[in-house]
Parts: structure tokens; sequence; C-alpha cells
């Protein structure tokens, strides 16, 4: 897969000449860092559990959204699938 | 003893639907190969997903990941949680092309794609005996911590030796069976109590926990937690053991083959982080409150049955039952795969190539007897807690990540450099986790680590001075770039390899 080709919509929709394959794919160790932010202090909490963790576990949360733009803009396209 | 009469009707009634499940498949499932260990190849997304899911949550999930968190704090939820959510992407990187390889090439077995792609016996063989030999361990701990569970929760002096003879028999049973059928269908429905298990958990314990109730838990609320366990080298380092070992188990690569189709992928690409997310977010935080209730406990795998008490009878009920939906699927998963490695890559290969597809599955249900057996002999004398024996375990797996990768995306991987690069790898690992070599040398990195960096070199370094397979190149570049039919007819290379 090539990281400079252009991300196109499968479905049938325009190309996005801004956005390619390496930004998207670039998403993921940047949410992977953001899960590091904070982890050394335990406050502030919110219920009791700290905000990093919240944090982290929204981040997992992000992953849906960014994985199904993944999906939708970056999986081979293959007439026999 | 109304508790523990509530507690054994639940689980009676759950053991009696998997029996069920198990007679249904038996009677319902093809014979060949490809139906006993594969299920047809036909797996709709929710039933991947379910059975991908139940499959790698185990009793390291119910039951370690709250021990660790009752010992070493929050940091394990970014070390195995986290991770385990983002390789969603895998099933993009790594799990559709072999899928299609899978398609293409008719693989019933991991290591048969090791073995076709790179002309290779001898990688096929390493992959095999390493997952047997770092899968049957795995196994036994499903079995001791279900049988610990069930003991510790249901108390009243019911031994704890009969409760994994029971566990052992109904697992095997429904696996021998059903095979794959079985296996997946009571992974569907203990998908579903699983993550439901833990949810119910978290909200009944959480609404035991006083608002001031974690003032004196800040070491454990923070990164590296109150033993320094989580400090940035041991969480890069189960991240990255994580992150290569999940794909690489037998019985998640295995799953890979099962997808119906493409669309499958990228349904399960979606949902996963939200599945990880409702067990891993819960698990290791009811670990860390379990401080508040057993401040002083010796065994920390304990926490999880005994915040469970805490809880009414009901619930109580209904948790266990997920805690065994966890560790049943996964045990059953692995008793599975670990069976058609042996039949097909050694005994199939080895001993007798001429096997019918009915006398195949015979042989992986006699296997499946003969690897129960021996895990359940490993379980007598459990070695260590069951977060070190699973971090043992993982890294069995992951020291073929990189020839992993390399066959997947690296045209100019040579035999010899995948060969080499996987032997480093896999004899370094070894080494140090034997005591052989100095744990000196690893840099204070888990073992695999430094080993997976090493057999890159080496396989690059060996890939570059010696030629590449052609024709193994040619091969999975029309299946993965050029869209080669899928495998209908007899001329159709199989994974085969001499």
């Amino acid at each position: 897969m090539s990281n400079s080709v252009p991300v196109q919509d499968t479905s049938g929709g325009r190309p996005w000449p801004w956005l390619n394959r390496g930004w998207l794919m670039a998403l993921y160790p940047l949410l992977w860092m953001l899960t590091w932010i904070g982890i050394g202090d335990p406050q502030p909490q919110v219920f009791g559990i700290p905000l990093w963790y919240l944090r982290a576990g929204g981040i997992l949360l992000l992953l849906i959204p960014l994985n199904g733009l993944v999906v939708r803009l970056c999986w081979p396209g293959r007439s026999d699938d | 003893m109304t508790e523990t009469l509530v507690s054994l009707t639940t689980v009676a009634v759950y053991l009696l639907v998997l029996a069920g499940i198990g007679i249904w498949s038996f009677r319902h499932a093809g014979t060949d190969p490809v139906s006993y260990f594969l299920a047809g190849r036909g797996l709709q997304s929710w039933v991947l997903t379910l059975t991908m899911l139940a499959t790698l949550l185990s009793a390291f999930t119910f039951i370690g990941i709250p021990a660790d968190g009752y010992t070493h704090g929050l940091g394990i939820f970014l070390g195995v949680g986290v991770t385990d959510a983002f390789i969603s992407v895998l099933f993009l990187l790594l799990g559709y092309r072999l899928w299609l390889a899978a398609r293409q090439f008719q693989f019933i077995t991991p290591s048969e794609f090791f073995g076709h792609r790179f002309n290779s016996p001898l990688l096929a063989l390493l992959y095999s005996l390493s997952a047997l030999l770092f899968t049957a361990p795995y196994i036994s701990i499903q079995i001791i911590a279900g049988a610990r569970t069930l003991s510790a929760v249901l108390g009243d002096g019911i031994p704890y030796w009969p409760l994994a003879v029971v566990m052992a028999v109904v697992i095997l049973a429904y696996v021998w069976m059903g095979g794959s059928q079985a296996v997946v269908w009571t992974d569907v429905v203990q998908g579903i109590i699983l993550v439901s298990g833990m949810v119910l958990a978290f909200v009944a314990i959480s609404r035991q926990i006083p608002a001031d109730g974690t003032v004196d838990l800040h070491a454990w609320l923070s990164v590296p937690g109150p033993t320094g366990r989580w400090n940035w080298q041991g969480l890069l380092g189960y991240q990255l053991l994580i992150f290569m070992a999940v794909p690489l188990f037998p019985q998640i690569f295995q799953r890979f083959y099962m997808a119906k189709n493409a669309q499958v992928f990228k349904n399960m690409m979606v949902v996963w982080p939200a599945l990880i997310g409702l067990v891993f977010f819960p698990a290791t935080l009811i670990g860390v409150w379990g401080r508040l209730s057993y401040p002083q406990l010796e065994r920390a795998d304990q926490i999880m049955p005994l915040m469970l008490q805490t809880l009414p009878t009901g619930i109580s009920a209904l948790v266990i039952v997920a805690v065994l939906a966890a560790l049943m699927s996964t045990a059953d998963s692995q008793l599975l795969t670990t069976s058609s490695l042996v039949t097909r890559d050694i005994v199939l290969r080895y001993l007798n190539r001429q096997l019918s597809p009915a006398q195949e599955q015979r042989w992986g249900r006699i296997v499946v007897l003969v690897i129960g057996l021996i895990s359940f002999a490993i379980a007598i004398h459990p070695p260590g807690v069951i977060v070190d024996i699973a971090t043992w375990s993982f890294q069995g797996s992951a020291m073929l990540f990189p020839v992993l990768v390399a066959g997947l995306y690296w045209r100019r991987t040579s035999r010899a450099g995948a060969v080499a690069g996987g032997l480093v790898s896999s004899g370094l690992t070894l080494g140090w986790l034997a005591g052989v070599l100095p744990s000196s040398w690893t840099g204070g990195w888990l073992p695999v680590i430094p080993a997976v960096v090493i057999g890159t070199v080496v396989l690059i370094g060996v890939s570059l001075c010696t030629p590449p397979l052609t024709a193994q190149v040619a091969a999975y570049g029309a299946v993965w770039e050029d869209g080669a039919s899928p495998a209908a007819t007899a001329d159709t290379p199989t994974a085969t390899f001499d």
C-alpha cells in the first residue's frame, strides 16, 4: 500500500487530495501517544477515577470513528470481496 | 447455603447450554478438516467478532488484570487494554491479507502460511513447536483459574479439584464433539456473557465505593504504580509485546482464516475498540478498588473472586458465569488450534501423508484429548500468578512477528532471511526465558523485545544477501494486489511446500 496515494472514497465519492493514507494511519500512533499524557498524576479525578484513565478510555472510543474512516477510505478495493 | 445453591445452579445451567451446543454441533458439523478446524470458512461479522473477542479474553483478563491492578496499579490498562484496542488496525494490516492468502492457498493452520510463503518446512515447524510449547501452559491457566474462582466463590468446603475436573471435562467434550462449530458458537454465547458480566460487575462494585474512598490509593491510581512495575520501559515493552503477540496467537491467527468475506474484517475493526474498552476499563479499576476491601491479600489472583462475593447473590452468580465464559472460551479455542497444528503440521506432514478427511478429523479429536490431559497435568502445580505465566507465554507468540510482517509486506525477503531471522529471534527469546542467556543482556526489556529487534536485523541482512522467492512473491502479489480468484479448482496450488 503506497502512503503517497491520495485516499479515495471507495463508495464512489470524490478523491480527497488533502488527505492521504499516510496521514490517516499516522493518527494511530498520535492517539496512542495521547494515552500517555498525565499518567503520572492521580489528580484530578472524576468519581474517584483519574482523569488520565478516563481520557485513555475516551481515546479507545475515538478509535471507532477512526477505524470507520480507515475502512471507508483505505481498504484495498477488490472486485471479489 | 442459598447463595451457594443459586451460584451452583447458574453455573450448571451455563455448562448445560455449552454441552447442548456441543451436541448440536456434533450432529450438524461437516467431517472434513475445513469444517472441523475452520467452521467452513464462513463466519459472519458478529460471529467472528464475538469468537475473536471471547478467544482473546481469558483468565488473564478476568483474574489477571484485576490482580495486577491490585498489586501494581492502573498501568496494566495502558499496557494491555489500550494496546488490545489499537490491535484493531491489525485486522486490516495483517488479518485481511492472511485471509486472502488462506482462501487462495487453502491454509488451515497458521504454520502453513509460514511454510508456503517462504517455501520452508523448517519455518512452519518452528511456528508449530513454539505454539505448542507456549500454549499448553496457557490452557492450564484457564482450568486453574476457573477452579479457583468456583472454589473461592462457592465456598462451603467445596474442594478445588473436582471443580477443575468438571470444567476440563465440559471443555473437552464440546470441543471433541463439535470442533470449530461448537467452539465458535459457544464463543458467541460466552462473548455476550463476558462483556455483560464485566459491565455488571463494574456497575455493582462501583456503587459500593465511598465518595472519598480512593484517597489512600494515589500510588495505584497513577503510573508507574506502587511497585514501579509500570515505568516507561515496562509499559512500552508490554505494549510492544501485546501488539506483536496477539495476532500470532495460534487461535487468533487461525480465526483470520474463518471469515466469510472482507466485510467481516471491516465490521470487526470498527466495533472492536468498544468491546475491548467495555472489558478492560472496568477490570483494572475493580482490582485497584479491591485494595479498599482486602488490603493484605497474599495472592492477588484472589481479588476478583473475592470482590464478586461482596455482590448480591444473583449478580455474583452471573458474573461468575462471565468469568468462566472468558476462560473456557479461550481454552477451547487453544485446544482446537493446537490440535490442528499437531494433526496437520506434524502427523500429516511427517508421519502419514495419506490421511483421509475423516481420518484427519479423528486424529484431531485424539490430539484434543491428549493436549487437554497434558494441560490438566500442568495445572496441578501452577508455576506462578496468572499474569506472570501469561507474560511468559505471550513472548513465545511474539518472537516470529518480524517474519510475519516481512512475509506480508516485504517482497525482498528471502527464504534464508526469514529462516535466519526466525531462528535468531526464537533462539534469543527462549535463551533468555530459560535463563541460559544473562538477563542483563536484555537491557531491562522483556526478552522478546531485543530478540525481535536482533532477529529483524538478521532477517533484513540475510535477505539482502540472498535471492528472493520470486515465484512466491508473484503468487502472493497476485492475491493481495491483483485480486486473483479464490481457490476453486484442483489446479490451484494448495498449502504444500517441499
